[in-house]
Formats: structure tokens, C-alpha cells, sequence
């Protein structure tokens, strides 16, 4: 049985696609079969975190039904880790139907995956809070700022109005900069379980890493990813300790 | 705003009521941080003044569940039910704390109070007065006897003669497996009645031959 985990976020910009891909390979590597989706009909652009391009279907084929779940998957260079391309579809609107989306689901669990990773668009819409209903793990990524913090409360409160299960929430703090950044999500926890009786199951903190930025240096006809470019750097241990905390410890492998 | 907040000191502090001292240290720091006003986690969320509220409530569940007796207190009003919100307060848990305190100390028994020739006063009785007089069997029922009589408690009498009451209580009840070796009951025996205003000798020395006896009674049997 495949487990669905969802990434989404209140704001833009926080890093929503990159924790994904990252989520994604780390798995990959920890040897668990692993498909990304990419969900963010908005502004999809998972393909090029993964240094990815020319793909010929996507998500869109799937939800319109004139594709089956086998035909969009594409091989990615890493061991393990499949992808299905987003496409920014205008007709498709921000409403996603909820039957399309339940034959898709079908058809993805079928392919057999440990685990299927959705990309979701930023902000507290339906069509993204109709896809974490599914999901048996929700994160949601944000940063240190203020602006960031103040969106991913009112994310959570938009969800938790919508009668959306609330136990699956995790909480990820990307670009932390200090020790007190990587214990924000412990505080975020108190917060909500005192505000909202609402109980975080899991939060981590991902370090600011200027390896992510240097990877980014690369000739956009040679995109790498930084888990290719720089495996040992701090924030693939932090993606690494994230996956290992997550995965059942009976089906724990060393990273490969 | 504060009946949002978890009012148990247990909710507030996030822990569960069988935590260790420990435990709840970590989760007192853990809280402090989090609710200090430098934590861009409450931004929106809490304002200023519900997070400082936020702390004094902290501060006052650590000060109740780090002490343990004011957390045996508190665990005990919590479970019973019939306590109030305001029974369940830091001070009303103090207060609580220093009462037992008072019952269970010896302390309540004011030894400073009492003036050195200070005796308590008692209505004579003619019959007994003159049984005093003639008496020369004493044991220990009749001192005991004697002592009601003049109304001394056992611990005002440890008090003045400063003999632990658990052998003055055993010297009435002629128990001499709770007493230590003659030469010493005959000294408790002697305070006893001086303190008593008997004639110190003639007890001791009457008392003491009863009590050989009784000696020797429970050395052969």
C-alpha cells in the first residue's frame, strides 16, 4: 500500500518544491520507491529542481482522464525516484474535480510505489485541501520570517475550518539560520495545540545552506540537483534525519 | 482570553500527569523559550500581553508541580473533583501545604510557650490526695494515674523531663523490653516523679523492685 504525502505551505517562496524534491530523493536514497507528483497547477516547476525537461505527458492527462497512470511517469536520474510533471493548466481553473482526482488517486496506488510525493500550489485553497484530505502525511513548509508565520497559521486555521482531519500535520522550518530557528517548530507545535487543540505530529527544522545556492551556478542545459552535486552537505542530512524519523524502523536501510 | 488557555498545570506545561521531576524541568524550559517574547512563533498569534499571561501561568505550574508536596496536593484536589479553580491556584496550594505542615509537625505543641516553672493546673481531689500520701506500691498504672490527675500530657512531661514519651508511655505500661537497662529506668522514674511533686525517692525505689520483678518475669519465660 503506497502512502501519500502531501507538501504544501500558507506563502509562496518558502521552499514548498524543493522540500519535496528533497523528501523525495532522500527516500529514494533511504531505497524506498518513490513517485513525485507535481501538483501545483499554478506554477508547476518540480522538473526543473530535478534537472528535468522535455517530458511529453503530465498531471493534466491523468485528471482528464485520456492517459493512465503509467504512461506520465518519467524516469528521473535518480535510483528509485519516478516523476509525473505538472503543467500550468488556465481551462483547469483552481478547482480540481474531486471524482478525476479520486481515479487518478486509484491509479497511482496501483503503480506499486512505497510512497507518491504531491507538490501542492501555495496558499489556503480548496484544490489543495481537498488533495491533504487524502494524504496520510500533510507538511507544511515555511520560513523564519514573519510574513512566512503569519500565513502558515492562517493556513492551518482555513484547514482545520474546513473540517479537515488535523492529525496528520507536520511542520517543517526551512532556511533556518540559527539553533532558535530549528526549535521554532517545537514552538509552533505549543502554539497551535494551546490556540487550537490542534496536535502536531511531527516538526523539523531544514539549515539555510549556501550549497543549495551554489548549485543553482550550474549551465541551465546541465541542471543538477544539490543531492547530486553535493550529497554531504547539511541540508541533505537534514532531509536524511527528516526520512528516517518517518520511516518505520523495521524497514530502515542504509542511505545508498 | 484565559479560559482558552488549558487551565491544569499539567496542560499547561504539556506533559502528562505521571511525568518525572525531570521531565517536567525539561518541559518548564522547553515552555520559557517558547513563549519568551524573542520567539517569532507567536507573531499573529498571541499578542504581548497574552504571552506574558501565557508565562506567569508557566511560572506558577512549574512552581506547584516541581515541589512535591505541593504536587501531591494539587494532584489530590485535581482528581477529587470537588475543588474549585480558585482551590487549584499556586497560593491556595501554599496555603494548603503549610497548613498540613503545621498538623503534622510536633512543633504545634509549643514547647517556647510553656514557662520553665510553669505547672498546669488541676482540681484537687481528697480521695486520691490521700492516696498519694499512703501509697507504697507504685507502678506503673498508678503514676499513670497520678499524672492524668495532675494533668500532665506525655509530651508536656517529655517537655520537663526531657525523657522521650515513647519510654515515659512504657515506663506506665512496665514494658521492659522497651526500655533500656535499669540503672536508666530508675533515672526516668526519678524525673518522673519529682516533675510530679512525689517524693522522688520512695517511688524510685518502690517502682524499681516492681519492676526487677516484672524483669525477671520476662527473662525466664
Amino acid at each position: 500500500m503506497s502512502e501519500i504525502w502531501c507538501v504544501a505551505s500558507g506563502k509562496g517562496g518558502v521552499g514548498k518544491t524543493f522540500v519535496a524534491s528533497g523528501l523525495g530523493i532522500s527516500l529514494a536514497k533511504l531505497r524506498k520507491k518513490v513517485l513525485l507528483v507535481d501538483f501545483d497547477i499554478s506554477g508547476a516547476n518540480l522538473h526543473t529542481v530535478l534537472g528535468l525537461k522535455d517530458f511529453k505527458k503530465s498531471i493534466v492527462d491523468g485528471l482528464n482522464a485520456n492517459s493512465n497512470g503509467v504512461d506520465m511517469v518519467m524516469r528521473s536520474s535518480f535510483p528509485n525516484l519516478d516523476f509525473i510533471p505538472g503543467f500550468i493548466v488556465p481551462q483547469l481553473g483552481q478547482e480540481l474535480c474531486t471524482f478525476k482526482v479520486d481515479a487518478l488517486l486509484q491509479q497511482l496506488k496501483s503503480l506499486k510505489y512505497d510512497v507518491i510525493i504531491f507538490d501542492l500550489g501555495p496558499g489556503a485553497q480548496k484544490a489543495n485541501f481537498s488533495l491533504m484530505n487524502y494524504a496520510d502525511r500533510n507538511f507544511v513548509i515555511t520560513n523564519c520570517e514573519p510574513t512566512s508565520i503569519e500565513k502558515t497559521y492562517s493556513f492551518i486555521e482555513q484547514y482545520i475550518a474546513g473540517d479537515y482531519p488535523a492529525k496528520n500535520l507536520h511542520i517543517l522550518v526551512n532556511f533556518c539560520r540559527s539553533q532558535q530557528h530549528q526549535t521554532l517548530g517545537k514552538s509552533f507545535e505549543s502554539v497551535l495545540f494551546k490556540k487550537h487543540d490542534v496536535n502536531v505530529r511531527f516538526s523539523a527544522g531544514i539549515r539555510f545552506d549556501n550549497a543549495v545556492w551554489q548549485s543553482t551556478f550550474m549551465a541551465s542545459s546541465n541542471l543538477q540537483n544539490v543531492f547530486a552535486l553535493m550529497p554531504y552537505s547539511e541540508v541533505c542530512h537534514d532531509f536524511y534525519k527528516i526520512c528516517k524519523q518517518l520511516i518505520d524502523p523495521s524497514d530502515l536501510r542504509a542511505v545508498s | 482570553m484565559s479560559t482558552d488557555f488549558k487551565n491544569n498545570y499539567y496542560e499547561i506545561l504539556e506533559v502528562a500527569n505521571t511525568a518525572t521531576q525531570h521531565e517536567i524541568t525539561v518541559a518548564y524550559e522547553k515552555a520559557k523559550r517558547t513563549y519568551s517574547a524573542q520567539n517569532a512563533a507567536l507573531y499573529s498569534v498571541f499578542t504581548e500581553a497574552e504571552a506574558s499571561a501565557l508565562r506567569d501561568l508557566i511560572e506558577e505550574a512549574y512552581s506547584v508541580l516541581s515541589n512535591q508536596n505541593y504536587r501531591n496536593i494539587y494532584e489530590k484536589r485535581l482528581l477529587s473533583k470537588s475543588y474549585s479553580a480558585s482551590d487549584l491556584s499556586l497560593d491556595a496550594v501554599k496555603k494548603a501545604s503549610t497548613e498540613l505542615f503545621n498538623e503534622n509537625s510536633l512543633l504545634q505543641a509549643a514547647p517556647t510557650e510553656i514557662a520553665e516553672n510553669e505547672k498546669p493546673s488541676y482540681e484537687k481531689n481528697q480521695t486520691l490526695e490521700s492516696e498519694i500520701e499512703t501509697c507504697n506500691e507504685w507502678d506503673g498504672d498508678f503514676l499513670k494515674k497520678v499524672r492524668e490527675y495532675k494533668q500532665y500530657s506525655l509530651e508536656l512531661l517529655h517537655e520537663k523531663t526531657k525523657v522521650n514519651p515513647w519510654y515515659l508511655s512504657a515506663l506506665e505500661k512496665m514494658e521492659p523490653q522497651n526500655l533500656p537497662a535499669p540503672v536508666f529506668v530508675r533515672g526516668y522514674v526519678t524525673q518522673f516523679a519529682k516533675t510530679l511533686g512525689l517524693n522522688e525517692k520512695q517511688v524510685a525505689e518502690s517502682y524499681m523492685k516492681i519492676y526487677k520483678s516484672k524483669l525477671e518475669q520476662t527473662k525466664t519465660k
